[in-house]
This record gives C-alpha cells, sequence and structure tokens, in this order.
C-alpha cells in the first residue's frame, strides 16, 4: 500500500510538470494564432541602418554544399563594402578549402581560414572561436555550410539590432530537402513548429527567444566579452542564449528573416544529430538553471521560459518514467477506469507527445504558412515523439558516462549530401 | 486484480484504433501522393536565383570533362591505323 501511494506522489508531480509544458505550448500557439504576422515579402523594408557584418560559415568536409551557400552569400543584397565573409575550414579531407579558396581570390570581401585536420575537427564552437579571430564587425551573423539565405536576409537580420538592448538574433529555418523522404518531410513539421509559433511567441511575450547557432547573429564586442564560445559545450548555441540573457541582453527572433537548410534524411542522421543537441541542452541545464534562479538581468517570466526550455529535452525521459510508473499503478490500482483511459488516450497523446513542437503548435504554424495540407502529416509526428525517449534517454547516460569518466564528449558531425540542389531548381519556374 | 474483458472494454478499444487509422489516413495520403511538399516560401517571396547549380565547383575541382579514356583511345587508334577505312 505504501508503495503504491510513493508512486501516486511521484506520477502526480511528473503529470503536473508535464502539464507545465502544455499550457505553455498551448499558449504560444494561442498567442501566435491570435494575431498572426504576416511574412515579410522580398525585397526587405528599406532601411538606412546598415553596420558592418562579419558572416561566419563553418565548414567540415562540406565539399557538396559550400559551393552553394558561398555563391549565394555574393548573390547578398547587401552592401558589399559593409559585408565580411569568413569561412573556416575546420580540417576539412575534402575540396571544401578549394572550393572556398575559388571564391576568397575572387571576392574581395571572401575570406578563407583554415586549420589542418590535426588542429581542427574539434566541434562548432572551436571552429567559431577560430574565424571570430579574424572577425572584424561590429555584427558577427553565422550560416551552417549546408544553408541557402534569402538575398535580403542581412537587411532583416540586423535591423534588430538598431534596439541596443539586442545582444543576438536569430532568423527563421525552413526545410530545402522536405519532400526527400518521411524523415525530411517531419524535420520540416518539427521546423515549422518550431520557427513560425514557438519562436515567434516567446519573443513577443518577452520570454527566452533562443539564438539557434546559425541563420541568427549577435554583437562582436558582447561575445569578445563574454569570451567567445565555450568549447566544452556540444549545444554552443544555446550556451550563448543563457550567457547572453544573464549579461542583461536580449535576442531578438525575426521570423521574415528566412533560410533553407537540407535536413538530415535518414533515422540514423536523426538520431546522431539529436543526440547532440540532447545532450547539449543537458549540459546547459546542470551548467546555468540555478544562475537562470538567482539572476538579476532576468524577470520572473523569462526564469520559468528559460528553465522550461533548458530542460525540454528531459521531458522524453520524463514520459518514459511516467509510463513506466503509471502503467503498472493503473493496472494494479485503477484498472476500473480503463475504458475511460483508452477513450482519453489519444487526446493525452497529442497533447503531451510533443517532441518539443506539439502537434498543435505544429499544425497552426502550418496553417499560417498556408500549407493545410501538410498538416495531414501531423499525426506522424508521434514517431519522432517515440523515437525521442530512446535518443534522450541514451544521451542522459552518455553524458553520465562522460562525466564520471571525466571525459569530454566528441562532436559528432551532421552529414550533408548536397541535394538541396536539386529542390532548388525543381521548384522555379521557366529557367 | 480482476480484469474482464467486458464488451465495454472492446468498443473503446476498437474506438481507439479507429480514431487512430482516421487520424493516420489523410497522412498515408500525401505521403503517396504529396501535394504539399514544400519548400516553396523563399522562392515565392522573391526572383528566382540565377544561378541553380554552382558549375564552379566542378571546374575548380579539376575534374576533366574529356572523355575518361582519350588516351588510351588515341593510341588504340594509332595502332589500327593500318587498317582500312570502314566508311565509304
Amino acid at each position: 500500500m505504501m508503495l503504491t501511494e510513493i508512486l501516486e506522489v511521484i506520477f502526480a508531480l511528473l503529470t503536473l510538470l508535464m502539464s507545465a509544458y502544455l499550457v505553455r505550448h498551448y499558449l504560444f500557439t494561442l498567442i501566435v494564432l491570435q494575431k498572426p504576422k504576416k511574412v515579410e515579402q522580398y525585397p526587405a523594408v528599406a532601411s538606412t541602418y546598415h553596420p558592418t557584418v562579419s558572416i561566419l560559415i563553418p565548414a567540415l568536409d562540406e565539399e557538396r554544399v559550400i559551393g552553394r551557400i558561398l555563391k549565394r552569400i555574393t548573390e547578398l543584397s547587401y552592401p558589399k563594402d559593409k559585408l565580411q565573409v569568413i569561412v573556416i575550414d575546420d580540417g576539412s579531407l575534402d575540396a571544401t578549402g578549394e572550393i572556398a579558396r575559388y571564391y576568397s581570390e575572387r571576392y574581395n570581401y571572401v575570406t578563407l581560414v583554415q586549420r589542418s585536420w590535426r588542429e581542427g575537427r574539434h566541434g562548432k564552437a572551436s571552429a567559431l572561436n577560430f574565424g571570430m579571430k579574424q572577425a572584424k564587425c561590429e555584427i558577427v551573423l553565422c550560416f551552417d555550410a549546408d544553408y541557402y539565405p534569402q538575398k535580403d536576409i542581412v537587411e532583416k537580420l540586423v535591423r534588430a539590432f538598431e534596439d541596443p538592448k539586442v545582444g543576438a538574433v536569430q532568423g527563421r529555418v525552413v526545410v530545402l530537402n522536405e519532400p526527400k523522404n518521411l524523415v525530411t518531410r517531419i524535420v520540416a513539421l518539427e521546423r515549422i513548429g518550431g520557427y513560425r509559433i514557438d519562436q515567434e511567441a516567446r519573443d513577443r511575450l518577452g520570454l527566452i527567444t533562443q539564438y539557434g547557432g546559425t541563420v541568427g547573429g549577435f554583437r562582436r564586442d558582447i561575445i569578445e566579452s563574454l569570451g567567445g564560445f565555450d568549447e566544452s559545450m556540444l549545444a554552443e548555441d544555446t550556451d550563448l542564449t543563457l550567457r547572453v540573457y544573464l549579461a542583461g541582453y536580449k535576442v531578438k527572433y525575426e521570423v521574415d528573416a528566412q533560410c533553407y537548410e537540407e535536413a538530415v534524411d535518414s533515422w540514423k542522421s536523426y538520431w546522431r544529430q539529436r543526440k547532440r543537441w540532447s545532450m547539449g541542452h543537458m549540459q546547459c541545464a546542470f551548467k546555468y538553471s540555478l544562475k537562470i534562479l538567482r539572476s538579476k538581468n532576468l524577470k520572473l517570466g523569462e526564469k520559468i521560459d528559460g528553465l522550461l526550455m533548458l530542460n525540454v529535452y528531459f521531458m522524453p525521459i520524463v514520459i518514459l518514467i511516467a509510463w513506466i510508473i503509471g502503467i503498472p499503478l493503473f493496472l494494479l490500482k485503477y484498472y476500473r477506469w480503463f475504458p475511460v483511459f483508452w477513450s482519453a488516450a489519444l487526446l493525452f497523446m497529442y497533447s503531451s507527445f510533443g517532441n518539443f513542437a506539439p502537434f498543435y503548435e505544429v499544425a497552426a504554424g502550418a496553417y499560417l504558412d498556408g500549407r493545410s495540407r501538410a498538416c495531414w502529416l501531423t499525426p506522424l509526428l508521434i514517431i519522432t515523439s517515440l523515437y525521442s525517449v530512446l535518443i534522450c534517454t541514451k544521451a542522459l547516460l552518455d553524458l553520465l558516462v562522460s562525466k564520471l569518466r571525466k571525459r569530454t564528449y566528441p562532436w559528432e558531425k551532421t552529414e550533408h549530401k548536397g541535394d538541396g540542389n536539386y529542390y532548388i531548381m525543381r521548384n522555379v519556374p521557366n529557367q | 486484480m480482476v480484469w474482464n474483458l467486458t464488451p465495454d472494454l472492446i468498443t473503446a478499444f476498437l474506438g481507439v484504433i479507429s480514431i487512430i487509422i482516421l487520424a493516420l489516413l489523410p497522412a498515408l495520403i500525401e505521403l503517396k501522393s504529396p501535394r504539399d511538399s514544400g519548400p516553396w516560401i523563399i522562392l515565392k517571396a522573391e526572383p528566382p536565383p540565377t544561378v541553380l547549380r554552382d558549375s564552379f565547383e566542378i571546374s575548380i575541382l579539376d575534374i576533366d570533362d574529356t572523355y575518361p579514356c582519350s588516351d588510351l583511345i588515341q593510341k588504340l587508334n594509332e595502332a589500327l591505323s593500318f587498317l582500312p577505312e570502314l566508311e565509304m
């Protein structure tokens, strides 16, 4: 009897925790739906604010995609005399450096910095710190090598810095190779939920808007005063977000600043990428949870949202524990409610298995984008929700093991196949 | 624990299964014949890019675009030059 009571208390606490996320995401969705922002068309609204901008493009074995982004960078509408592009070849063993050199020799605002494979290959934070040594401009923007930005993306991103309280900015990520297969289509849905609803709502509510490490940037002087990127962190973007907020600045989200990415296209790649994200977030949770609570620069709402954001990758594990406790508890004590439970099961699943961008967020985001047919795929998010239970559990175990052994967990790079070109070509009419 | 497979329980179970199938059916249709598989946002919002595939990548990688065994073919051609022309 005593055991079931203890299990009941634990289960109630876990349910309370899950409910907090449930309320949070419903609130986000309602806030954005209440007054949806119309996405700005090209070109960006003219502005006289044109600070100097350094663009960092870290690249490791990216010969299949680096040429695409560099070509695109040369087409940006931002004044070239205020632009410095730094390609960081972090010890590539393929032709990444040769392709980047081609551009650096022909465009005077493109610089190539290289490390040998012995010096490089230590992760994105390390590569960015290496590139930052060359950055001379007021604002620093970062793009991953597999990205494909809008021509006016720099204008759209830098205008946030007119407000001196803004320390960093984040733009919207859109999946380029969405039609490829089931994985890319599901990732695209997750991105819609995350960027069309989640980030926008946080920005509007004045909560913790997240700098995502790419399609975004920061003031160079702030990052230098904070000591650059922390190379021990697997999620250097989340780490930077929290350091910016704790230093008294804000991260602004610009939904109009859109950039394509090449999403992972296999379950194996999805596992590797999400495990790295999970571990990085968990590292940040251990590092910053107390600092957030003690901070005098954060309001109560920011503190609550910051903690929820940091601990989001623990939620699939919480769900797993809730199942382990809940199912035997239910069978032992509450079996009379069985028909009621089954009837409500779907509602619970849709509400609680959100996989960080819950179903209703995704559906609302797709609706706002005018993609009603994409909403049809929303139930498939259950696959990644269940997959995330495994990913996050493994991530936590690996992180604990690496802590016990006092070893740094190695950076696992996401492979990009360069098939995004096909999707650009296919969708352009009359070329 | 007393756990009987009552008609209510069977009805509830079948109801849930039906709802799951109904929820997944549109998803399967969209996967089978996609009508909204993106991407479209950026390209609708700005003029299409002028250069779609980066030809520079190929040229700077020093990939020879001539016939891969041209040297060998040349030598074979010379060696067989004593043969009469087959073309009239």
